[in-house]
């Protein structure tokens, strides 16, 4: 069985650059189309990791930066409901959609939990930036940038990871450091467990550094 | 004179609903709006859910009166009404291709069937339930009234039930395992969809039954159909009011959907909760059943009761059903609405867009192809008791 990847935001590394955000629309959104660029309305919005600042009844300093992405829930609430199979949790436990098989029922938008998965209406010339990129009509989501895996089992880096120049978001195999101790310490933890979908991403809240 | 200008009146007024409900799905299919960014089910999901249940509350209805409570003076109305029912399926079957967004990989419900979810059953049962109606319908054409004991009517009867039941019962479901926070609404949505889908079936036949069972229904004989179909209403719209109360205090008794029944209660809304489905869809016509029960010749008290119950319970699954569910995801979840505070670029579809948007348009104009394609089927069909198919095995 192929180790399970994961993420972890560390928030007390984050400036809140939006380095990262630029980085997804750059790797999986924008649209090269000549000697210009297409973007959807709103970009921002339909980024996959989308900047927030957070406000829940954690103790949390209000202002506080976080990311709204696809949390790649070990029990995907989106996976369950996808009536014809086309959202699924591949072997490396990353959320991936595969658009030939989506009819476009949304289901998957709804389910969503954390409001991560968005749907743009509107067209864009060009094709996609790489085979997984932004398509108009499709609940989009993150995918770990997994068209850089090299197919060979080892890691890869997504472009957001790449782009934060103060380390604040960590990519690995679940079961490996530096991950599996920041999760096993509870040092990161997931946002809504409640709701018992088991996110792989985790955030390292304020003033609980690593 | 009088009656047959009411059809044309009629007719003209279906032919109109469903050139709007055609304009609506037109509409929906060019936008390129930001509606559905995370908020993505509007009013045609609600449509195609309702007919859907209204279709399997009109088969029950017919089914159960005559096959278990064993009423045979209503075999003369059985293929009318299982017409009827197989009328109302089709817009909402219309309204669920019109609203995937890729309809032409529809295929994949079947070759990638996911039996974890709601969704894909439904397509299976809508076949299932279709199929039987349908299968129903023609048995019932070339046998007639004569043929309704037979085995095989009898057992297409009591296959269709279950179906219907099945199919109502997994379109709340699917709801319930779709919607915001996991399974939240599961408990009892199964229940609430059965229970609408059999006071909407009564309220469609209290509502068509004049204009439908013309010449089926001696005048003598309506003082009893009324009162059936208003024991009916009663029963039922008191099932959904408790399955409701009953859903409502589940939710307010369990921390993460706490929240969301006061908004039903008191907030966002709360108007359309009272006013729409609790006043129009439960009170009134649960008063007008009743007088219909106790006082003879109230054929259009009924009519008007089954009108409001239509109108509540569109009401109560369009706006905090559907749109409660999905909106307060984002609002238990505070990140969202920091998103959209710090941004100004990713606000949810609000009631108002939600309701004033082409989606509603293509609902309402449902009930027209409904009623349309209920006036064209005795032109075409051997529909009254009596009657023989005589051309392609079941046309006139």
């Amino acid at each position: 069985m192929a180790k399970r990847v994961a993420m972890v935001i560390d928030m007390n590394s984050c400036v809140g650059c939006m380095a990262c955000v630029v980085a997804c629309i750059r790797e999986n959104i924008a649209r090269q189309n000549g000697d210009g660029v297409e973007l959807p309305e709103k970009s921002v919005a339909h980024s996959r990791t989308k900047p927030a600042v957070i406000g829940l009844d954690s103790g949390v300093p209000e202002k506080t930066p976080v990311f709204i992405q696809c949390q790649h829930c070990e029990s995907a609430p989106c996976a369950m409901v996808c009536p014809t199979g086309a959202t699924y949790i591949d072997e490396n436990g990353v959320v991936r959609l595969e658009t030939e098989r989506c009819i476009g029922c949304r289901a998957c938008i709804a389910a969503c939990p954390y409001g991560a998965r968005t749907l743009y209406r509107g067209e864009l010339d060009g094709e996609p930036p790489n085979p997984y990129g932004f398509r108009p009509g499709y609940p989009d989501k993150c995918t770990f940038c997994v068209h850089r895996a090299k197919g060979d089992g080892s890691l890869w880096t997504p472009a957001c990871v790449e782009a934060c120049a103060f380390g604040a978001r960590l990519f690995g195999f679940l079961d490996e450091e530096p991950i599996r101790t920041l999760v096993e310490s509870g040092k990161a933890v997931a946002l809504l467990p409640a709701y018992g979908t088991r996110p792989k991403v985790y955030y390292i809240l304020p003033n609980k550094g690593r | 004179m009088g009656k047959t200008y009411g059809r044309v009146v009629l007719w003209v007024f279906s032919l109109a609903l469903t050139i709007l409900m055609v304009a609506g799905i037109a509409a929906y299919r060019v936008s390129t709006g930001d509606e559905q960014a995370i908020i993505p089910w509007g009013m045609m999901v609600v449509g195609y859910v309702f007919f859907a249940i209204m279709s399997g509350g009109v088969a029950d209805s017919t089914i159960i009166t005559a096959y278990i409570i064993k009423r045979s003076r209503s075999y003369p109305e059985l293929r009318r009404n299982i017409y009827t029912a197989l009328a109302v399926l089709v817009p909402g079957i219309v309204l669920v291709f019109s609203d995937i967004l890729h309809p032409g990989r529809s295929y994949w419900f079947y070759l990638g069937f996911n039996i974890k979810s709601r969704i894909a059953w439904n397509a299976l049962l809508y076949i299932i339930y279709a199929g039987f109606l349908a299968a129903l319908l023609v048995v019932l054409i070339r046998r007639g009234e004569e043929g309704a004991e037979a085995p095989l009517t009898k057992g297409l009867a009591f296959a269709t039930l279950v179906a219907s039941v099945n199919l109502e019962m997994n379109l709340g479901m699917a709801f319930g395992s779709n919607i915001a926070v996991p399974t939240w609404y599961s408990v009892y949505s199964g229940m609430l969809f059965i229970a609408c889908a059999f006071a909407l079936g009564g309220a469609w036949l209290a509502l068509t039954n004049r204009v439908r069972l013309e010449g089926i229904v001696s005048a003598e004989e309506w003082w009893r159909e009324d009162r059936r179909i208003a024991a009916e209403i009663a029963i039922t719209v008191l099932t959904v009011g408790f399955v409701v109360l009953w859903g409502l205090l589940g939710l307010y008794s369990w921390g993460l959907a706490e929240g969301f029944t006061m908004e039903v209660a008191k907030g966002d809304y709360a108007e359309y909760f009272w006013l729409g489905y609790v006043v129009l869809g439960f009170i009134t016509p649960l008063a007008l059943a009743i007088l219909v029960l106790l006082k003879e010749g109230k054929g259009r008290i009924l009519q008007l009761a089954g009108l409001l119950v239509i109108i509540g319970i569109a009401v109560l699954l369009a706006v905090p059903y559907n749109y409660g569910g999905q909106h307060y995801r984002l609002e238990v979840n505070q990140l969202y609405g920091q998103l959209a505070l710090g941004l100004g670029d990713a606000q949810a579809y609000t009631l108002e867009e939600y309701l004033a948007n082409p989606e509603t348009l293509a609902f309402i104009g449902g009930f027209g192809l409904a009623i349309l394609l209920d006036l064209i089927g005795p032109i075409l069909l051997p529909l009254k008791p009596g009657d023989k198919p005589r051309r392609l095995w079941i046309l006139k």
